[in-house]
């Protein structure tokens, strides 16, 4: 009966021991495929739905953690909770993402989350974070190392399109939050994190152009409406 | 029982490759770290949008040392002299940036174009900074500057390339240069 016993317990230890190394020799593609297969609706019908839930989002960016494959799964399973209010498209570099209220980690796993509850876009400083996975510049706001100045970055809500053109790109200590200050002049602020979180490169781009979605050109709109 | 047994055998045959695979990870990546990789130059560099060049603006006299940003991050300091031959008055570091790019390997492979950084405190000498500051001051029809831009790396031991309106120019061996010094 005891050797039974021990062979078991010998079994669930070594499937456990290749499930651990499986994950740590993996987690890099794991987490990429996590986040490229989860994706966030965005739809005008959402959007409407959401913009009233501006004031109650997570906007403390200070408690972001860094993305885990256990935190991008805890994410996907209350992936339904986020709302989003919009997308983010910069063609030059392959980013197209869903903009989603605040910056909680279920929000920033597939998604640029908002940092303030009263910012709008195309007025004053409208200011996003995203993740940055080293391991996968692809995803979330991994493309943003490829940009350049003069580049086109257009925010929607699936309503208006603003097109801001990227005039600043430089790495902040955390602790320069002024840079999500209030603008008299309409600004985007992207906002990235370092992969130990004390450091950031942050985008900045100055409004240049509003349209509405239908007046877009054809490219742009198919982007936006990609999932 | 015997069965069992031999389960448990080709399981413990599985953990152990599994287990020589991730030290090798782990090996490769203190490798990666510590060699000179002076083939990983960047492929695919983007091009900048901007229409800004101009024939209007010159730039020449480009020298390049290293440093650390605030971060202890490797950092590359370039040094230009900007001449402005036109009509407008032009901010030489927003020129700079709107017409030339450094780009370098990330270490996953991918290619970075290097953003702009904050040197740390007391390593640059005091003219340093004065070339420095020089990048955010006006400058003015037929005035010329010299002025110093400061680029996070992505690593020491990798090649950066330096492409201006989306041409590669040079290529520059960060661990062949020197450190900036405040006393220089």
């Amino acid at each position: 009966m005891i050797k039974p016993l021990k062979q078991l317990l010998l079994t669930v230890l070594l499937v456990a021991a290749a499930a651990f190394l499986s994950v740590y020799l993996w987690q890099d593609q794991l987490s990429a495929l996590l986040v490229q297969h989860n994706h966030v609706t965005v739809s005008q019908k959402v959007v409407r739905a959401n913009q009233h839930h501006a004031k109650t989002a997570d906007y403390r960016f200070d408690q972001v953690q860094p993305l885990s494959l256990a935190r991008l799964s805890q994410a996907a399973v209350a992936k339904h909770q986020v709302a989003a209010v919009g997308k983010l498209v910069i063609p030059a570099v392959q980013l197209n993402l869903p903009i989603v209220l605040g910056v909680g980690n279920a929000e920033l796993a597939f998604a640029a989350g908002t940092l303030n509850a009263h910012q709008k876009m195309g007025q004053s400083n409208y200011a996003l974070a995203g993740h940055h996975m080293a391991q996968d510049e692809r995803v979330l706001f991994g493309p943003l190392v490829k940009t350049t100045l003069g580049m086109v970055a257009y925010v929607t809500d699936m309503t208006h399109v603003y097109a801001y053109q990227i005039d600043a790109r430089r790495y902040l200590p955390a602790t320069a939050v002024s840079v999500l200050n209030p603008t008299a002049d309409p600004e985007l602020t992207l906002i990235t994190c370092d992969d130990d979180g004390t450091g950031r490169l942050m985008i900045q781009a100055r409004l240049v152009q509003t349209f509405t979605v239908d007046r877009a050109p054809q490219a742009l709109q198919k982007l936006i409406a990609a999932t | 029982m015997h069965k069992w047994r031999r389960i448990n055998q080709v399981l413990a045959g599985v953990v152990l490759v599994l287990s020589v695979f991730a030290l090798g990870k782990l090996g490769i990546k203190w490798w990666q770290m510590q060699t000179i990789h002076p083939e990983k130059t960047v492929v695919g560099a983007p091009e900048p949008s901007a229409q800004a060049a101009s024939s209007q603006l010159a730039l020449d006299g480009f020298s390049y040392r290293t440093s650390v940003d605030f971060l202890a991050q490797p950092t590359l300091v370039v040094r230009y002299r900007l001449h402005n031959r036109g009509k407008d008055a032009a901010l030489p570091q927003y020129v700079f940036d709107n017409n030339v790019t450094f780009a370098q390997q990330t270490a996953s492979g991918t290619t970075s174009v290097l953003a702009s950084t904050t040197v740390a405190k007391g390593k640059l000498s005091y003219l340093d900074q004065n070339y420095q500051e020089n990048g955010a001051i006006l400058l003015k029809p037929g005035q010329s500057v010299t002025v110093i831009g400061t680029y996070r790396l992505e690593s020491l031991k990798r090649p950066a390339t330096l492409a201006v309106r989306g041409t590669k120019k040079a290529q520059i061996a960060p661990w062949q240069l020197k450190g900036v010094q405040a006393h220089d």
